[in-house]
């Protein structure tokens, strides 16, 4: 055994020595020592470790309790001059305390915050051994889509895979409309977006609360329903939903089976669930999430290795062998699409705003010094140690920084509501509770007293009785190096905000009012239901009476948000190896017409020609993906049937900006109606709630057994970047806060070196200096220190942001202007605070700041 | 004057009865052992601290001894006063407990 194994845990016994300090406990550090050495030589290295920690943290009330009381007399000294030095500098200690109650603040929100989405699915029993199934792409790209046939294949060959389950998500794809006829009265009819259908494992593999049915028997028949809780007050309001009949697009009824509880930090959300057919065994076109259930014994790395094959072994896929199947961990999955970089970029804000707080009092307690060394000089002449000195100063910041955590609280407590609307979700304080909540607020406390205060604290203690006592002149000249670094940093931290709130605005401004490529002006969309769907060439007709009506078409999903991809597809000269992947629109004749998109070679489809059931209109890129010359004329295949390419239509952004535009193919192929979701109607900017009342009383009469609902097209739009927008949201609070906390300390700052200019002011001013140039000669340094602070911050952030904009296929540059923004804005803001001061300092009375001498 | 608690009145017996080998660890040990309860040093020298400022106990520090990571031992010893207030406890009890019946009602 080596020496430094025979030693107990070092950082238990610092902390040991820190709190019981004194010579006087030297005994029971050894005490502990002779138990601990006892331990490890009976019991193990191990136990001794964790013996002897557990025992140093029991021992640390008692001790500080004795520490406390024997040296009674001398702590309440502290606390006395504490107190008289917060009513001295009252605005020191305003600034002190409010700096940090709101950098605190700060950061329990967003701790709150961060615990919520790192708690995502954790309430499921089997957490730890549900996987989601996903293929890896080519391009290393994770799809969490998969085929329907992928997981019984798996389950079938691989015993380490208890349950699987699939959830197609039916809701989607298809109108989902739901009808409920109480006993008496009026029936209850909605449209429904989420409904999804499992296999028969789905609730032994998750558990969510069931409020009335069990887990066990609400699947086992495909006509029942289960249903959450917000559904279940929806139709049936307080009655006992349990039995009740939906029924499902009038033709299907559902018996009630179950109602869960779907908390909001779940990545699964379901409204409607439904036993999944078994016909989709063999289904490997289309694809949604799978599940699976894997032993607690299993090896993750083996059967990863095992599975990774199988889409080559399995699937009938051209270039199978180069998509391998992958799982991920359920709890790994919501920060995996997408939140991890929030989860980070918020961590690091939350950081460095309440380093900003920190770094207010570093610099105000040691700019003050001057006020305190004659105080420390006389404690030193008096037999202080400095141990004694640095206690006594640590003791200060952590109980200022106690009292910032009180004010802190109230703050969160107002700020809650704020940042739950913000990011729509439920939060609250609870989320940490009992000893991990007090444990939290006191290492909060220690933390950002000891941060704040260490520095001063060693600063403070160190200047030497016999200077100190002389004069109080000369010593303002040797830290100077500290707090020009110190401010220097906070005014980078806030020029960073300041600038990424800048880009993530002017990206936001940039992707919406980039044109589309199409229209969305008076265009509204009206849910398409079966019976409208059998008489929709009829509805058409009549909605076209109409003179303000001027175009109806249908189709599966907004034009600006159609995301449905198929590899169904082949044309002349296509290349046998490629597995092709475009995107597609099943539509109605009108399509194009009504979004106004522009056609740049050949036509569209012609009104009721049968002919063009089996053409097609691709666009631009489709073209170039093809590598076709003359598209027009050209034979395309799609989905097994051979037709001809009848015109091309210029690029528009058919997915949000994020991402590229991709190869598009519109079909009019009334085979696929069924899957038309929405009929499109542009109407004329005239009389518009007119024209609404007639588009609803044609769609009651063709579809009474419906409910009718419509909106505007261009209301969707702003939906498609709401991330982003809270993003931009969110990052101008804090660029907001943070600013404000470290304008708060410039201000003591500035009113420090202007009370410790007053005799040099008052004399310039005697001997003829105007007014300006005193406030110059005050602002000078100031100045100097945010243009470097804007020199630092400017590549800083415009490396983040370039990777932040990396994120989207269409993108703003960084513009020279935003960083000029964010110099000037620095100034002026850090200006004003300054120039108060010193204006105030240089129009004084030159007599009374030069009375005494 | 007060009387003893009985955390004072236990360190104090397992100090008289440790005698010349009375410190930290042992008097730990010895009171767990008595006690069958566990104690942390820091409670141990909570009321270690409270005896010796009431004058009950007397201490002693001895060289620093290289098996305790440098550090000394402080030994404790009873004073007379120490003595007088286990006395009083004893007399204490005798009082409080005579003229009670022999045997203690068994609980059911």
């Amino acid at each position: 055994m080596t020496d430094k194994n025979q030693c107990p845990p070092s950082l238990a016994s610092w902390l040991l020595k820190i709190i019981a300090s004194g010579r006087d406990y030297d005994y029971a550090i050894g005490d502990l020592t002779e138990t601990y050495e006892y331990i490890a030589a009976s019991e193990g290295e191990k136990r001794a470790r964790r013996w002897f920690w557990k025992e140093v943290m029991k021992s640390l009330p008692g001790f500080v309790k004795s520490a406390v009381y024997r040296r009674k007399a001398m702590i309440l000294n502290y606390l006395k001059i504490a107190w008289r030095n917060i009513l001295r500098n009252k605005l020191f200690a305003l600034i002190n305390t409010l700096g940090l109650a709101v950098g605190m603040a700060c950061f329990i929100l967003i701790t709150v915050w961060i615990q919520d989405e790192l708690n995502f699915d954790k309430f499921h029993a089997n957490r730890d051994d549900l996987y989601l199934l996903t293929i890896i792409h080519p391009d290393d790209v994770m799809d969490p889509n998969v085929p329907y046939a992928l997981a019984p294949r798996l389950a079938d060959e691989f015993p380490e895979i208890i349950h699987y389950t699939r959830i197609y998500e039916y809701g989607n794809i298809a109108t989902c409309s739901f009808k409920y006829q109480p006993d008496e009265g009026l029936p209850v009819r909605f449209y429904e977006n989420n409904v999804n259908l499992v296999d028969s494992s789905f609730f032994s593999m998750f558990s969510f609360r069931f409020m009335h049915g069990s887990p066990e028997t609400a699947l086992q028949n495909p006509n029942s329903v289960v249903i959450s809780d917000k559904i279940a007050t929806k139709y049936f309001g307080h009655d006992n939903p349990l039995g009740k009949v939906l029924t499902f697009n009038n033709r299907q009824d559902l018996v009630v089976s179950g109602v869960i509880h779907v908390p909001s930090n779940s990545s699964i959300q379901l409204d409607f669930t439904v036993l999944l057919p078994n016909r989709l065994e063999n289904d490997w076109n289309w694809r949604d999430p799978s599940y699976v259930l894997l032993d607690k014994n299993a090896s993750l790395p083996d059967f990863r290795e095992k599975i990774a094959g199988s889409v080559q072994k399995y699937s009938s896929y051209q270039n199978a062998e180069k998509f391998r199947a992958d799982v991920l961990p359920l709890t790994q999955v919501y920060l995996n699409f997408g939140r991890r970089t929030y989860v980070y970029i918020f961590s690091v804000i939350a950081f460095f705003i309440l380093l900003i707080a920190c770094i207010n009092y570093m610099n105000l307690a040691t700019a003050s010094s001057g006020n305190r060394s004659r105080e420390v000089g006389l404690r030193k002449v008096m037999g202080a140690r400095r141990s004694e000195l640095i206690q006594q100063f640590l003791g200060e910041s952590i109980f200022l920084s106690a009292l910032a955590l009180v004010l802190s609280l109230i703050m969160v407590k107002i700020g809650l509501p704020l940042i739950n609307t913000l990011t729509s979700k439920q939060l609250t304080f609870s989320l940490l509770h009992g000893h991990s909540m007090y444990l939290f607020l006191f290492g909060l406390i220690f933390a950002v007293g000891l941060i704040s205060g260490v520095y001063p604290a060693f600063f403070l203690s160190s200047s030497r009785p016999a200077d100190s006592l002389k004069t109080s002149l000369n010593i303002r000249s040797r830290r100077s190096a500290f707090r020009l670094v110190s401010v220097v940093g906070q005014f980078v931290i806030s020029v960073l905000l300041i600038i990424c709130t800048a880009v993530v605005f002017r990206q936001l401004n940039y992707i919406q009012k980039r044109p589309l490529g199409l229209s969305t002006d008076h265009i509204i969309k009206v849910q398409i239901n079966p019976t409208l769907l059998n008489r929709l060439d009829s509805y058409k007709d009549k909605l076209l009476q109409n003179p303000r009506i001027l175009y109806v078409t249908a189709g599966q999903e907004v034009p600006y948000n159609e995301d449905y991809k198929t590899s169904g597809v082949e044309w002349d000269g296509k290349d046998p190896e490629l597995t092709p992947m475009v995107r597609y629109t099943v539509s109605h004749f009108d399509y194009i017409e009504t979004f106004d998109m522009e056609l740049v070679d050949g036509r569209s489809f012609k009104q009721n020609s049968p002919a063009d059931i089996n053409n097609y209109v691709i666009n631009e890129e489709a073209v170039r993906y093809m590598g076709l010359e003359e598209p027009v004329g050209k034979r395309l295949r799609f989905w097994g049937n051979n037709g001809t390419i009848i015109g091309v239509v210029k690029n528009y952004h058919h997915v949000p900006l994020h991402r590229e535009i991709m190869p598009h193919v519109f079909t009019i192929n009334p085979r696929n109606f069924r899957w038309l979701r929405y009929v499109f109607i542009k109407i004329a900017p005239e009389n518009i709630p007119d024209t609404l009342r007639y588009v609803k009383e044609t769609s009651e009469s063709y579809a009474p057994d419906y409910p009718y609902g419509y909106s505007f097209l261009d209301q969707g739009i702003g939906n498609l970047y709401q991330a982003e927008q809270r993003l931009g949201k969110i990052f101008s609070y804090f660029a907001f806060l943070a600013i404000f906390i470290s304008c708060l300390g410039i201000f003591g700052l500035a009113s420090f070196t202007a009370e410790k200019r007053t005799k040099e002011i008052g004399i310039r001013k005697v001997l003829g200096a105007p007014v300006s140039s005193i406030v110059l000669l005050l602002s000078r340094e100031f100045s100097r220190w945010i243009l470097l602070a804007n020199i630092i911050a400017w590549p800083l952030a415009g490396f983040a942001m370039h990777k932040w904009l990396q994120n989207f296929a269409y993108r703003t540059g960084l513009n020279p202007f935003v960083f000029i923004f964010a110099g000037v804005l620095s100034f002026i803001i850090a200006a004003l605070p300054i120039s108060y001061q010193s204006l105030k300092a240089a129009l004084a009375d030159p007599v009374d700041s030069l009375r005494y001498e | 004057m007060k009387f003893l608690s009985r955390q004072e009145e236990l360190l104090l017996l397992s100090i008289w009865k440790l005698g010349r080998d009375a410190y930290g660890v042992t008097i730990r040990q010895h009171v767990a052992r008595m006690s069958g309860k566990y104690w942390s040093i820091g409670a141990v020298y909570d009321v270690l601290d409270r005896l010796t400022r009431k004058g009950l106990v007397s201490t002693m520090t001895s060289e620093p001894v290289k098996a305790r990571g440098g550090k000394g031992k402080r030994y404790y010893g009873i004073t007379k006063q120490g003595f007088k207030a286990l006395e009083e406890v004893r007399s204490l009890e005798k009082k409080i407990w005579l003229g009670l019946p022999e045997a203690a009602p068994e609980k059911k």
